[in-house]
């Protein structure tokens, strides 16, 4: 996954300002999908990443902060980079609040605009590394039996074998053979390791 | 007896003298002479019988006044006499209209009698071709006077008989007055065709020389045995003595028996007793006098003497009217003036009227342009941020030596796209504020409303503007200033949009809407901006009347103007969600 693969969807109402922004962004090498509306963009979006939305905030029908929150609503995280016509502070900080990635007014320098794109990009390519590891660590986490999982949980909260055989109600030896093969499926070499797993994959907390 | 006779002389002058001192205050009688020849004459031929009167009446002083016709009639009515001596026909008049009742007539030694004393001869030349009365038609006559009897009226009334209405017929009727001598010598002179005189006259003016025998000839003369002149006509009673009404009937009474025993004068004239009139009356029946004036055919002239008053009352009353008339006349020539003068300010006033319009439209373009000053900076922001963006564009692509000629066109052309937007741009905001630019033009309404809906979006682009129209492709054409047309849509979407957003709905839907209404086309916007108060409603179109906290009121009412001087009409309907403000323009009348 690389900026390669980026695709930057531009989302405007006005004809020449959509073309012009194509052609500057496709002039500086990324790929582009422009789109006149805010609905457009939502039904033809398929999930794609990276890449990040150039929206505009002006448009009839549906504004650009319609769309932010469209697709907040589904769990989509594409960085979005809000161009203004009107620098309407109220609404850049309301944006912002609701995790834009960016806020610029129009018109914006050449550079300023591909700078922010360049780094909404870059974090696009973070997120969805992110997102792989996530569901790389979950697959390990459920790999593990009822048994490996409650040692490991055990052992991420820092308790020591003996604790743990005691809390468990079963013997130290058995606590040392669950531990091993818990490490072995997680791959992982400490305790501190399996403790960062866990807290990566959002495992909730084990009982007790 | 000598002596006896002088003491009877002396007794009786005693008497005389006590008489006198008895009659130190004798009643004053006054007796009236109608004075046809003239006062002195008349006072003079009456002499003699007034001092009869003085004589033989005791107690009494019988005083003898002339009077010419008018006066004797006056005197006679205001009862200023006692007695008078007058004509027969004169007497036959005041016994009708005044009572007077006579109580003698004269008895004249050539009369036949004293019913038959005087008759009227009309006289000719001796040498005239004239021989009957009916020959006077259109002729020249002379005669003393309308009033006189011997020498008009006796005679008229022949010659109503002979077929000649004296007064129409005659070519001319001529009166001379008195003496009637002179009527004799201006007819024997040929001054006239024929003459009225008095009988007897003729005879005496020849007895004296004054003519000679053949000079004049009597007309129709008639065979009255035993009349010592020659007459025209048939004769007449003599001159009456009369008493008036108010004369005391012992006075009447002691005079009638004077005047009957009075003894003849030195020419033979006595008093007899009163003739019969009954003549008379025939005589005014024909020609319609006295009581019989009112058969008098009627001419203008007698209307006039007759109804003299009531003429008079018309005439003043006719002045009166005239004079109203005139007044009327007057005020309205003078309030027409005002009228007109009043008009002619309400002219000025709407002249003033429409340049303070045309200024408040000059200033009220202005002010919409104000409120349009984000609208136009975006409006020209986009093609200038979209002219950066391609150079820059081609910028990177030079840059990064991505030279395919193809995208570098684009680029170029977008950018010659876009300056050209932006120029198209300007050039409308500068119509638009150009003042009194106004170009009437046949114009596609729907391509105009549609285009000022384009820049409105442009300028509120969180309006949402539906249209609910023709298709595009539809001509609505009509004959308009495009540019002010477009002022009203802008105008009207507007306060649509401002009421909305009062109201805390900016998104909520505009339509606008153009159908054809009658002969003509509809445009409308309607909001759901909330409702407006039926006085609200009201006063809209009133110039400064605003419901907005910063608007200038101008709006409508210039819209309203614009419109109405565009032969159409403006108007607002109230409705559940807000208010739709449409306006009507009447299409296109093609002259092919």
């Amino acid at each position: 996954m690389n900026e390669q693969d980026a695709i930057i969807y531009i989302v405007d109402d006005d004809d020449a300002m959509r073309r012009s922004l194509a052609y500057l962004l496709d002039s500086a090498g990324w790929q582009t999908r422009a789109l006149a509306s805010g609905r457009e963009f939502l039904d033809s979006y398929d999930g794609h990443v990276p890449g990040c939305l150039v929206l505009d905030v002006m448009m009839p029908l549906m504004g650009g902060m319609e769309v932010q929150q469209t697709l907040g609503e589904r769990r989509i995280s594409l960085p979005i980079i809000f161009l203004s016509a009107h620098g309407d502070l109220p609404m850049a900080v309301q944006a912002m609040k609701r995790g834009a990635f960016d806020f610029l007014e129009k018109p914006c320098k050449d550079h300023v605009l591909l700078d922010a794109v360049g780094r909404a990009v870059r974090q696009s390519i973070k997120q969805s590394l992110d997102q792989e590891l996530v569901a790389e660590v979950r697959t390990r986490i459920e790999s593990l039996t009822l048994r490996e999982r409650e040692v490991a949980a055990c052992l991420a909260a820092g308790d020591c074998n003996k604790t743990i055989a005691r809390k468990l109600d079963i013997s130290d030896k058995t606590v040392q053979v669950h531990r091993h093969n818990a490490m072995e499926k997680l791959q992982v070499h400490s305790t501190a390791e399996i403790a960062r797993l866990i807290l990566l994959a959002g495992e909730p907390k084990p009982p007790g | 007896m000598p002596n006896l006779q002088t003491a009877i002389f002396v007794l009786a002058c005693c008497f005389a003298v006590i008489g006198g001192a008895v009659a130190d205050t004798p009643q004053r009688v006054r007796v009236a002479v109608l004075a046809d020849k003239g006062v002195e004459a008349a006072e003079e031929e009456w002499d003699y019988v007034l001092d009869w009167l003085n004589h033989d009446v005791p107690g009494y002083e019988f005083v003898i006044v002339a009077f010419d016709h008018p006066e004797l009639r006056e005197a006679v009515h205001a009862g200023n006499v006692d007695f008078l001596i007058t004509n027969a026909g004169n007497y036959g008049e005041f016994e009708y209209s005044e009572g007077v009742s006579r109580i003698a007539t004269l008895d004249s030694p050539l009369a036949l009698s004293p019913s038959r004393a005087v008759g009227s001869a009309v006289v000719v030349r001796g040498d005239s071709g004239l021989t009957e009365l009916a020959q006077l038609r259109g002729k020249h006559l002379l005669a003393a006077s309308h009033d006189a009897f011997c020498c008009y009226q006796i005679a008229a009334r022949e010659l109503v008989e002979a077929g000649v209405d004296p007064e129409k017929d005659l070519g001319e009727l001529e009166f001379t007055g008195f003496p009637i001598q002179s009527i004799a010598r201006a007819v024997r002179d040929g001054k006239a065709d024929a003459g009225f005189l008095k009988t007897c006259l003729l005879e005496q003016m020849i007895d004296s020389g004054a003519l000679k025998a053949g000079e004049l000839r009597v007309l129709n003369p008639q065979d009255i045995p035993g009349y010592p002149c020659q007459t025209t006509s048939r004769l007449y009673p003599d001159w009456a003595f009369a008493a008036l009404k108010g004369t005391a009937t012992d006075l009447s009474r002691k005079v009638t028996v004077s005047l009957l025993e009075m003894p003849s004068s030195p020419e033979g004239y006595r008093w007899a007793i009163p003739a019969h009139y009954a003549v008379l009356d025939e005589l005014f029946r024909d020609l319609k006098l006295g009581r019989y004036a009112n058969l008098q055919e009627v001419t203008l002239t007698d209307l006039v003497s007759r109804h003299r008053y009531t003429l008079l009352v018309i005439a003043l009353l006719i002045v009166l009217l005239l004079i109203h008339t005139i007044r009327v006349d007057y005020l309205v020539t003078r309030r027409t003036r005002e009228l007109q003068r009043a008009h002619q300010e309400k002219e000025d006033m709407a002249e003033a009227m429409r340049e303070r319009q045309q200024a408040l439209d000059h200033s009220s373009r202005l002010a919409v342009l104000g409120s349009m000053a984000s609208a136009i900076a975006h409006e020209l922001k986009q093609p200038l941020a979209a002219i950066d963006n391609f150079a820059r564009g081609i910028d990177r692509r030079i840059a990064a030596g991505r030279l395919e000629p193809e995208p570098l066109r684009d680029g170029c052309n977008e950018i010659t796209l876009q300056s050209q937007r932006a120029d198209a741009t300007i050039e409308r905001i500068r119509n638009f504020a150009r003042k009194g630019s106004s170009t009437m033009q046949s114009v596609n309404l729907l391509a105009y409303v549609r285009e000022a809906v384009e820049l409105f979006e442009v300028a509120h682009p969180e309006a949402n503007i539906q249209w609910l129209s023709m298709n595009r492709q539809d001509d609505t054409r009509v004959k308009a200033d495009p540019i002010q047309i477009q002022q009203v849509t802008f105008n009207l979407l507007k306060n649509a949009i401002d009421a909305q957003s009062m109201q805390g709905r900016a998104r909520a839907a505009i339509t606008v809407s153009l159908e054809r209404e009658g002969a003509g086309y509809r445009v409308g916007v309607r909001d759901q901006g909330g409702n407006l108060t039926e006085e609200q409603v009201a006063h809209l179109f009133e110039p400064f009347f605003t419901t907005k906290s910063d608007g200038l009121g101008l709006g409508l009412a210039l819209s309203k103007w614009i419109i109405d001087a565009h032969g159409g009409t403006l108007k607002l309907t109230r409705e559940t969600a807000g208010v739709c403000a449409s306006f009507w323009l009447p299409e296109e009348q093609l002259d092919e």
